[in-house]
């Protein structure tokens, strides 16, 4: 009898881990989180079975008190089961919350006007170069082990943990699943309160398990149903009325909670398509394939009548319709966009079935919830009244026709195939006007001690070159793998920017930033000497493991490298300096995650 | 947002209505006071000030100073009416002295290179982009010697054992020479035809009436490589005067300005101080 070979997913060719045994998976499968009675491995498939899940998705951490698990503000793929010990969740946000030097980040701080001029006279003789006692002193955190192990922990933790609200968690409960199945950024710290384990499983096993486990998937979405979806309705413009003046009755308020109720209620989630992997995102965006609208998941398809609204939660979708032989795109959504409304809407009206004048589709990865017909009449259009959309007040049927795109429709579906509509921030260059006169890069350079952080240079759409400077994404997968988190979202302004000093110079933000946006820089001392790592020693104190380690495995006779990159000056007064030393309005940085936006400018 | 053509409106209007409240208020003057001299003078010279400090915008762009693009657009119009004010401090006259003679000469220079900046500034762009392969400038020498190594490795590709190859004796006597250096960035900046690529092409053409099949290919690819080094050529010329003119305009500025300052001293000088 021939064997049958079943293949497994691609993604177990690189696991998360090496680390894991086939005797750690026995080990977990052992555990009563893991027990035939909390999940049924029958539901598993031979292909993906949980074993296999737990030995190539997972990866298990032994953390020490103190170490910083999960950071407030980095985008997370991973969740964590805690399997032993406790750990600690930061509750407070905003000015209460850690401050990013104890996290190991440096906060950003605007220039004065003097610091501004005194960049006149100060700038050094040699490109990138560094200070010796700046790059030892990497803020309060400290940091141990080496390369992508690297680990940050949080200094006198017992002392700085009492100073701050948090939680205590103990074993067993899971966390950090709402970013990792989103993909959006973390929204609190989370600490090891003393030595604990935990087992951690990136996206893709978790969305295996929870697929095939309904009490954890309901646990999830019960999780979100009570802390983001509110949230989420709250900055629909459909659902504005959903929120009760100050100066209204009792009576008024109880009707719109139980409005809020049913909405929250009965609201159902979804999601579509998968994240790429790193190199195939990077292929996918680097030759601009046109066929790449085939892989894209159908969320809702033209023709077809809607259950309900659709808002996306995270990623970004597609909106075309069938033209010819292929699908020709209109415009994209972004999270807290809707999509149905025109036909739910004029169903309601007119009593009849309305079928999607569009299609929607899935670009990567998406999240939605979708809003019942019934739930969306009910709740909006019969309670909605004059606090609605235009649109949707009028008694005619809705005739938005979005088939006359205010946007190029080949340069529409250029940003969507390389997918530019991730940049909240990128930089767009109008060739017909641009002299080609460098005076962007030349005041990139003078806000950035003689070192330019972007190229003149990426791919063009007719008059329009999107440049290789980072678009600081809404969806910024170089953040994923960086083991410092040196690479962080500042979290008041929301550009992305590097720690210069806990960055390791490992180049996985580098390597997987598919615009080349990021460059590793070999770094100078003030004589203009390369600095090696040997030279470099991180905070001493009281504790010798806080040394940043140096060890011949670090390649520690090469020259240290850091990661660069355009960081919006953040730190400068003026904002994106190359945006307003462009003589001509040639060069902007433009959100073209905003359709309207996007449109308003390419239009001018 | 405001669109450019409301902007250029906008900008032509309030540089009209300044140029006129000018005239009017020197007809005035004239007929009332009899002397405007002195005012147009130093009315000219702030506003030639105020002109140079774009310069000094463009040197320190992390200070709060607004955008550039708003100083260009006061940079081309106060332009324009400083030709006016001009007009009118010179009383419509033609210098009579040496020093008078420099001192229009310098603005007249400033000004007309101003004008031709302009007008390369808002033409060429758009020739560049429709020219494609979009390069740098200072790029432009090394992508030059990658396509003559390209074209030398085809060459050498089609040599025959015998050393008798029309391809290669082509390539000495015309292709060598066109690849050698950038041609006629004159001519390219004006569209013309007489170019050494257009020659060059001619001959490519008459050239295949003798080549097999193989050699014909390889003709062809040898086509494709000279002309992107055409087009890298009118790259260069065009992106080179983008570049030129401002070595001339500044330069120009800070000898108008040298001129401006010392004419207003001796001026006074003579006068006894304003009146």
């Amino acid at each position: 009898m021939s064997s049958v070979q079943i293949s497994s997913p691609d993604r177990w060719g690189a696991p998360f881990s090496d680390q894991m045994t086939d005797k750690d998976v026995e080990q977990l499968l052992s555990l009563p989180l893991f027990s035939t009675e909390q999940i049924d491995p029958e539901r598993f498939s031979r292909r993906i079975p949980l074993a296999g899940i737990l030995k190539n998705d997972a990866r298990i951490r032994t953390c020490t008190e103190g170490e910083i698990i999960i950071r407030e503000g980095d985008w997370g793929n991973s969740a964590f089961f805690l399997l032993s010990g406790s750990v600690r969740i930061e509750l407070e946000r905003g000015k209460n919350a850690f401050p990013a030097e104890l996290l190991g980040r440096s906060p950003v701080r605007r220039k004065s006007f003097f610091e501004a001029l005194s960049q006149l006279w100060n700038r050094s003789p040699n490109a990138e170069q560094r200070t010796l006692s700046a790059l030892s002193s990497p803020g309060s955190a400290t940091s141990r082990g080496q390369g992508r192990d690297t680990r940050i922990y949080l200094q006198d933790f017992s002392t700085v943990i009492d100073r701050y609200k948090t939680t205590r968690i103990d074993a067993v409960e899971f966390f950090g699943e709402q970013s990792a199945l989103g993909r959006i950024e973390r929204t609190a710290s989370v600490f090891a309160d003393g030595d604990c384990q935990l087992l951690e499983i990136r996206w893709q096993g978790i969305r295996d398990i929870i697929s095939r486990v309904p009490w954890l998937r309901e646990r999830i979405d019960e999780r979100f149903r009570k802390r983001g979806l509110r949230a989420l309705l709250r900055n629909s413009p459909y659902f504005e009325h959903l929120q009760a003046d100050d100066d209204a009755s009792e009576a008024q308020k109880e009707k719109i909670e139980q409005l809020s109720r049913r909405a929250v209620t009965e609201a159902q989630f979804t999601s579509y398509g998968s994240f790429e992997k790193v190199d195939r995102f990077i292929r996918l965006v680097e030759s601009g394939n046109a066929t790449s609208l085939a892989h894209e998941a159908i969320i809702a398809d033209e023709g077809d009548c809607p259950d309900g609204v659709i808002l996306i939660r995270s990623g970004i979708a597609r909106v075309s319709y069938r033209y010819n032989r292929g699908h020709r795109t209109v415009s994209y959504l972004t999270p807290g966009q809707a999509f149905g409304v025109d036909e739910v809407a004029e169903a309601w009206r007119s009593g009849t079935r309305v079928p999607l004048k569009y299609s929607l589709r899935a670009v990567g990865y998406v999240t939605a919830v979708v809003i019942p017909a019934a739930v969306f009449e009910d709740v909006v259009l019969n309670a909605g009244g004059d606090q609605l959309p235009v649109p949707l007040r009028t008694a005619s049927p809705v005739s938005s026709n979005l088939r006359s795109s205010p946007m190029d429709s080949g340069l529409l579906e250029f940003l969507m195939e390389r997918r530019f509509v991730n940049g909240t921030a990128s930089m767009v260059i109008d060739l017909d006007r641009c002299t080609r006169c460098d005076d962007c890069v030349r005041a990139c350079a003078a806000t950035h001690d003689n070192n330019p952080r972007f190229l003149r240079h990426g791919p063009v759409h007719g008059r329009h070159m999107v440049a290789n400077a980072c678009m600081h994404c809404a969806d910024p997968i170089c953040m994923i793998q960086c083991p410092t988190g040196a690479i962080h979202r500042n979290l008041l302004e929301g550009q992305v920017v590097i720690n210069d000093q806990s960055c390791i110079g490992c180049a996985a933000c580098a390597n997987n930033c598919p615009y080349d946006a990021i460059r590793m820089v070999q770094i100078r001392d003030e004589e203009g000497n390369l600095i090696y790592p040997t030279q470099i020693s991180g905070p001493s104190g009281d504790n010798p493991a806080a040394v940043l380690p140096i060890t011949p495995s670090m390649k520690e006779w090469e020259p240290l490298e850091k990661a660069t990159k355009c960081d919006l000056c953040a730190d400068q007064v003026t904002g994106p300096a190359c945006q307003s030393a462009c003589p001509h309005d040639a060069l902007i940085r433009l959100d073209l995650g905003s359709y309207g936006t996007a449109t308003e400018w390419l239009n001018r | 947002m405001i669109s450019f053509a409301t902007r250029r409106a906008l900008g032509i209007g309030l540089t009209t209505l300044a140029t006129t409240i000018v005239a009017i208020l020197s007809v005035l003057a004239q007929a009332g006071i009899g002397y405007t001299a002195h005012a147009s003078g130093w009315i000219l010279l702030g506003l030639i000030v105020f002109l140079a400090l774009y310069n000094i915008r463009k040197a320190v762009p992390f200070l709060p100073l607004g955008p550039s693009s708003a100083w260009l657009q006061f940079h081309i119009y106060i332009g324009l009416v400083t030709f006016v004010v001009f007009v009118v401090h010179v009383d419509v006259s033609v210098p009579n002295g040496v020093f008078e003679c420099v001192l229009t000469g310098a603005y007249l220079s400033v000004f007309v290179s101003g004008l031709v900046g302009l007008y390369m500034t808002r033409v060429f762009p758009a020739r560049l982009t429709m020219l494609g392969n979009e390069v740098i400038f200072e790029q432009i020498p090394v992508i030059r010697r990658k396509l003559q190594d390209q074209i030398e490795e085809l060459v050498v590709a089609s040599n025959p054992r015998d050393g008798t190859s029309l391809i290669a004796e082509f390539y000495r006597s015309h292709i060598c020479p066109f690849l050698s250096k950038h041609h006629d960035l004159a001519t390219q900046l004006t569209r013309g035809t007489g170019t050494h690529w257009h020659r060059l092409s001619r001959a490519i053409d008459d050239q295949g009436r003798y080549l097999g099949d193989e050699e014909r290919r390889i003709m062809d690819e040898v086509y494709v490589l000279a002309h992107r080094k055409f087009q890298l050529d009118t790259q260069y010329a065009l992106q080179g005067a983008l570049k030129v003119w401002l070595f001339f305009h500044i330069p120009a500025t800070w000898a108008l300005l040298i001129f401006a300052v010392l004419h207003s001293v001796l001026v006074h000088a003579w006068s006894g101080g304003m009146s």
